[in-house]
């Protein structure tokens, strides 16, 4: 059983240090190719997937 | 009555040799009264106290016995005695009298301090048994043991007509052949019936005082009666090895619950795993730091847009900004001036050179007002997004706001690799989950032996009922 713990502590451990280092995090992102190229000079020539998302109307 | 040192509700306790004493149960002191101390006092140097009698209510006084080896209190108006925990043991040892309790001139000088050496010797050499009160029938026993704190002298015997049980307060600690034995309990057993052959006079209604002590597998038991301190030593045994030692047939019944002197089966696990998570727990927190010492933590873009409905492309773009180093994250802080509005942002963060996109959106929402006399706020005016495994290259960074409103400023600030403590507490709390099931394990084993002891473990939740108590 220590030995189990042993095994699972260092896999908790390396797992952090390569989390950390890569920099993964939980945000939820879509990859995609093959934008435009001239995005930078017409901004509105790609649209964003995330666009339109379902937003707030907050306040009480 | 209350005691004179802590206030503590006094007790009454009948000893054996017919004295009625008062004892504190929380500070494990003890008054007598001067009829019941058998050897005469010669009390000196006295002094104001500062403490009151708790019979007569007269100021006590301190003095020295022994040449100021011992200290006590005592009442001038009823001349009683008021001995703090363990005074009794010393007077006994200064005094060379055992019987220091009962009427006035019964004691004995002559009597040795500790009668039951001899025969603790004897019993030492023959390695002979005698019934414990609570060793169970599965305790081998051998031998005498020696205190702690006297590793040569012999053994201390219990302060069994001082007070009610103190070694109840005191929890005192053994120390025998290398090993530390906790005292488990102190009991008063009576002889109801014997079986068995014995080398020593035992009649039914005999009384004495039994104390154990233990260290699993193995306990130590102390028998008291008529002025004779017996130690035994005994050794628990597996039901199975009982069971097969006397030939019987079938399996031995289920155990039912923890004895004394039961070995932990989880205490060697729990305290390998305990080892190794504080090992690890202390590695989590070096590689943080050491990762974080080596992070870029860079600042590679910051810049300011407006926002206008009236604008016919509400998109923008940053510069393009170099991002270098190793595979790392990229932190996005996003702050705007928005005040009771909202503003979602569709980003892509753009690769010049691949043309690759990573997608994300964000939102920003911040509200706030004074309600029936009580102010309030939802949300931030700020968002901050970490986006995971950016590779080194040129980037650009489009954004696209939405919002309810005409117009409204925000800033982008973009870092470079930012360690993010959050991980850190994510290891350590996914390193403690499993800990704390092998540290549950072995408590619950141990509170089951302590149960019944005179140190009870308190329960981890608190039943109503004892909440109501």
């Amino acid at each position: 059983m220590a030995r189990w713990y042993k095994f699972y502590g260092g896999l908790v451990l390396a797992l952090m240090g390569w989390v950390l280092y890569v920099g993964w995090s939980f945000t939820d992102i879509d990859e995609v190719k093959q934008v435009p190229k001239n995005v930078r000079d017409n901004p509105g020539a790609y649209r964003a997937h995330y666009r339109s998302h379902a937003r707030y109307y907050g306040g009480k | 009555m209350n005691c004179p040192k802590c206030a503590a509700p006094l007790q009454a306790v009948h000893l054996p040799n017919d004295v009625d004493i008062e004892t504190c149960p929380h500070c494990s002191g003890a008054f007598y009264d001067a009829a019941e101390i058998a050897i005469p006092l010669q009390v000196e140097n006295l002094t104001r106290s500062g403490y009151v009698c708790p019979k007569c209510q007269d100021q006590m006084k301190v003095g020295t016995l022994y040449n100021g080896q011992l200290t006590l209190e005592q009442c001038m108006g009823c001349q009683g005695v008021w001995f703090d925990a363990g005074e009794i043991q010393k007077l006994r040892k200064l005094s060379g009298v055992e019987g220091v309790i009962g009427s006035p001139g019964a004691a004995d000088p002559a009597a040795p301090l500790f009668p039951a050496a001899a025969f603790a010797a004897f019993m030492a050499e023959n390695t002979a048994a005698k019934p414990s009160s609570s060793g169970g029938p599965s305790s081998k026993k051998k031998g005498p043991a020696k205190s702690e704190d006297d590793g040569d002298s012999p053994v201390e015997p219990p302060d069994g007509s001082s007070m009610d049980n103190p070694d109840s307060y005191s929890g005192p600690v053994l120390t025998y052949e290398g090993r530390q034995y906790r005292h488990f309990q102190t009991s008063a057993p009576v002889v109801s019936y014997v079986l068995g052959e014995f080398n020593w006079k035992v009649a039914v209604g005999d009384k004495g005082r039994a104390r154990d002590f233990i260290c699993p597998p193995y306990l130590l038991s102390e028998d008291v009666s008529d002025g004779d301190s017996v130690w035994s030593h005994g050794e628990y045994i597996e039901p199975e090895e009982v069971w097969k030692a006397f030939s019987l047939e079938g399996n031995p019944p289920p155990r039912s619950g923890v004895a004394p002197a039961q070995p932990n089966p989880f205490a060697e696990s729990f305290s390998a795993v305990n080892g190794a998570f504080w090992i690890y727990f202390a590695a989590c927190i070096g590689l943080f730091v050491f990762l974080s010492s080596i992070a870029q933590k860079r600042p590679v873009f910051n810049g300011t847009f407006q926002y206008s409905s009236s604008d016919p492309e509400k998109s923008r773009v940053t510069d393009l900004f170099e991002v270098g180093g190793h595979t790392a994250n990229l932190k996005i802080q996003t702050v705007t001036n928005l005040d009771n509005h909202w503003s979602y942002f569709s980003m892509a963060l753009i690769n010049a050179d691949t043309d690759e996109a990573l997608d994300f959106g964000r939102e920003v929402s911040y509200y706030h007002g004074y309600d029936d006399g009580e102010s309030w706020s939802e949300g931030k005016s700020y968002d901050t997004v970490y986006l995971p495994r950016v590779k080194p290259g040129r980037y650009y960074l489009r954004i696209e706001p939405e919002t309810d409103i005409g117009a409204f400023q925000y800033s982008v600030g973009i870092t470079r690799d930012v360690p993010r403590v959050m991980f850190l507490f994510l290891a350590l709390g996914l390193l403690t989950l499993p800990m704390l099931w092998f540290w549950w394990r072995n408590r619950n084993f141990e509170y089951a032996r302590w149960l019944e002891s005179d140190h009870p473990i308190a329960p981890l939740i608190k039943s109503s009922s004892d909440d109501d108590d």
